[in-house]
């Protein structure tokens, strides 16, 4: 599979697919420039999620109403520095008042054992790591409950 | 220049049913109101022909209905795009706009954000028009950053 390919079923599993059941991913920016770094996609979302009368009076009362955040970055981008990325990430959250992200980094091949070292040990909390070997279809987290609970829904690669 | 105007026949069925039930519904009030019950011709070659009068007034009125809000004409060409939604007329190019995005309005259906560098961002509904969001996207984006 390659990237573009893996790109939209990511966008669209995340927009319609399973990842519904943690946040509402309702927008998607292609080729987004943050800070000066080049994002290949980036999904804003919202955990209150929309739907038809009841749906949205449940929503209202039940769900908390957080802003939240998908990057998707290449993984050239992320061989040049994890901690970079990061902390654009960070500072992109404190901007847009988001409680939590996902940072999914595909690639075709195995990653550098540092890169993998360094999205394992990785402990903050309000963001979640992935590495995805689009070869091999490897996903490796960080540790965080965010890194653990995303493994799911970024797993789409038939 | 390209035009995409498909007939949104959703839309289309949902004005037919909501002008038949208030049709019906205000045709029993007055009944009701007049005479204290519904009022309907009597045989059944009548009530057939009350019922296709019903149904074709229903109809005629969806169509004027879907016309004047509904129906979406999008031309769009390198330049530039005007996109027509019932009344509504939008008119804009490409290079006044800076980012692209892929929005999901609900229920599976998309439309395509232009943001201008204000914030301010004007709406292609994709999805109404029958076109693949994803792909348009991408044709948008194209011609947004040329």
């Amino acid at each position: 599979m390659d990237q573009a390919e893996y790109l939209l079923k990511l966008e669209q599993n995340l927009m319609t697919g399973s990842a519904r059941w943690i946040a509402d991913f309702t927008e998607s920016f292609r080729d987004h420039t943050v800070d000066g770094i080049r994002f290949d996609m980036l999904l804003r979302a919202k955990t209150r999620v929309k739907g038809f009368f009841l749906s949205n009076i449940m929503s209202f009362f039940i769900l908390p109403n957080y802003r939240a955040a998908c990057f998707v970055c290449g993984s050239d981008q992320a061989k040049r520095g994890l901690r970079s990325l990061l902390a654009v990430m960070s500072r992109y959250m404190e901007a847009e008042a988001l409680k939590w992200c996902w940072l999914v980094i595909p690639g075709h091949g195995s990653f550098p054992g540092a890169l993998r070292k360094a999205v394992v040990r990785n402990d903050v909390r309000e963001i979640g790591v992935a590495l995805v070997d689009l070869d091999s279809q490897e996903i490796v987290t960080n540790s965080s409950f965010m890194g653990r609970r995303m493994v799911r829904h970024i797993r789409c690669f038939k | 220049m390209t035009t995409v105007a498909p007939l949104q026949l959703s839309n289309l069925i949902k004005s037919f049913i909501g002008l038949l039930l208030g049709l019906l519904v205000l045709w029993s009030g007055c009944g009701f109101l007049a005479v204290g019950d519904i009022i309907m011709p009597r045989g059944p070659l009548l009530r057939l022909l009350f019922l296709g009068l019903v149904l074709s007034i229903s109809a005629v009125l969806a169509w004027v209905l879907y016309k004047n809000f509904y129906h979406t004409v999008l031309s769009y060409d390198e330049n530039g795009f005007e996109l027509q939604r019932g009344r509504g007329r939008i008119t804009g190019r490409w290079q006044d706009f800076s980012d692209v995005s892929l929005f999901h309005i609900g229920r599976g259906q998309f439309v395509v954000r232009l943001y201008k560098d204000e914030g301010q961002f004007e709406e292609i509904p994709a999805s109404d028009l029958k076109l693949d969001p994803s792909e348009f996207r991408f044709l948008v984006t194209k011609y947004v950053r040329s």
